[in-house]
């Protein structure tokens, strides 16, 4: 998979400190306060992309759709976590990205089947020197990837990224029930894919 | 609850899922908590959410413009452009506005820049009065009879310096109480701050210094 952003495994972009007040700037119309928001959760949002639709270059035009959606309405932000704001917005660029590839059958997506193979086409780190934190995140990405498409994107903002089941429904215009069955079977699909590495994990 | 009849799968992972349906269902609940296999599964479920929950960002494939450029090309469209414009204009105007009535008051004194005041205001009545033929003489609009009649300040224009002078008595005798002068000054004053204004609001909504 690709690296992380700070080139530290396993870590998040967390909320900046004085992140009220950056906002609150950029919804005054301060592009520096803005550019200083998308540079921090750039990596957040492109992760929710690339897991969403599997593939790199497609994941940065979803990014950027993000960010030029956030600057459009960016006073339209009424408060709460900025990166869950974001993420969600990324969540419906990358969802409106995905339905224009399906419609579009030239384009190539990924391969459910093809996971790995994907991802081993990443940049993927030098293996001898992975943590087996490192490793249990490779394990995770490949598995999600090889979900069928509806479980994987309910899974990834669901379980991945922390969306309540109304959140996921609004992003992927589904109903709750449906959202809630694609869940629990991703849930018990990703179990089955881990079964050879479940010790990764499971205590 | 029997306990060889397993619950259907997919709620158990509602369970580990901390669903609130799920941990409501008391059947599914005390199973659970009977059952080895369920609960084996809904801890190894809940071990695969936690550890999903820990996934890290990535790092883009690309560099990527963290002002979107749409928005960027918008604002140097629109906003930004305009200020392009106008911003020299207003300094432009502000400043002509300034030399101008510096010069005026300066050059001529407050009272003939009164006359010329007068005069701009005059105009329109002239326009609506009827031919004199005066200026095929060459003589002076100043001294028409019936139409533009010398004010005392246009007396003082052609006045010898002695008499009336830059800012002579007479000057500031007719700038003290001719309206036309304080509507010129108005009129000024207007402009300027109007131009300043106009400045400020477009320099608010670009949100650029």
């Amino acid at each position: 998979m690709p690296e992380s952003e700070t080139g530290r495994p396993g870590t998040r972009a967390g909320p900046l400190a004085d992140e009220a007040a950056i906002v609150a700037a950029a919804m005054r119309g301060d592009r520096l306060a803005f550019t200083r928001l998308m540079e921090h959760y750039q990596g957040a949002c492109y992760g929710l992309a690339w897991r969403l639709i599997g593939d790199p270059d497609l994941a940065a035009d979803a990014t950027q759709d993000a960010f030029i959606h956030a600057y459009d309405h960016i006073r339209a932000y009424r408060g709460g976590a900025f990166r869950s704001w974001l993420l969600r917005i990324t969540a419906n660029a990358s969802y409106d990205i995905l339905r224009r590839a399906q419609r579009r059958p030239t384009t190539t997506l990924p391969d459910p089947e093809q996971g790995e193979v994907e991802l081993a086409d990443l940049r993927a780190p030098n293996p001898a020197t992975e943590s087996a934190r490192a490793e249990l995140h490779r394990a995770l990405d490949a598995a999600l990837r090889a979900l069928p498409e509806d479980q994987r994107t309910a899974i990834v903002l669901c379980d991945v990224y922390g969306m309540d089941y109304h959140q996921v429904s609004s992003a992927i215009h589904a109903p709750i029930g449906t959202v809630k069955s694609r869940i629990h079977r991703g849930r018990l699909r990703l179990r089955e894919l881990l079964a050879d590495q479940r010790e990764l994990f499971e205590p | 609850m029997n306990l060889s009849a397993h619950p259907d799968p997919k709620r158990l992972a509602a369970l580990a899922g901390d669903d609130a349906d799920a941990r409501a269902d008391r059947g599914l609940t005390l199973h659970v908590a009977e059952c080895t296999a369920c609960t084996g599964q809904v801890r190894g479920m809940t071990a695969l959410r936690l550890a999903l929950a820990e996934l890290p960002d990535v790092a883009p494939s690309r560099s990527l413009v963290l002002l979107p450029p749409a928005a960027a090309e918008r604002a140097t469209g629109g906003w930004i452009g305009l200020r392009r414009v106008f911003a020299p204009m207003a300094v432009s105007g502000m400043v002509l506005l300034l030399v101008g009535s510096v010069g005026v008051t300066g050059a001529l004194g407050p009272a003939d820049a009164a006359s010329l005041f007068r005069l701009s205001a005059a105009a329109p009545e002239a326009a609506e009065g009827p031919e004199t033929g005066n200026t095929d003489s060459g003589a002076s609009p100043v001294g028409a009879p019936g139409v533009l009649g010398p004010t005392e300040s246009e007396r003082a224009i052609v006045s010898p310096p002695d008499e009336a002078g830059i800012g002579g008595e007479a000057g500031r005798d007719i700038d003290d109480g001719a309206p036309g002068t304080r509507t010129g000054w108005i009129l000024i004053a207007a402009a300027g701050v109007g131009l300043l204004g106009g400045a400020l609001v477009l320099r608010r909504r670009t949100g650029l210094t």
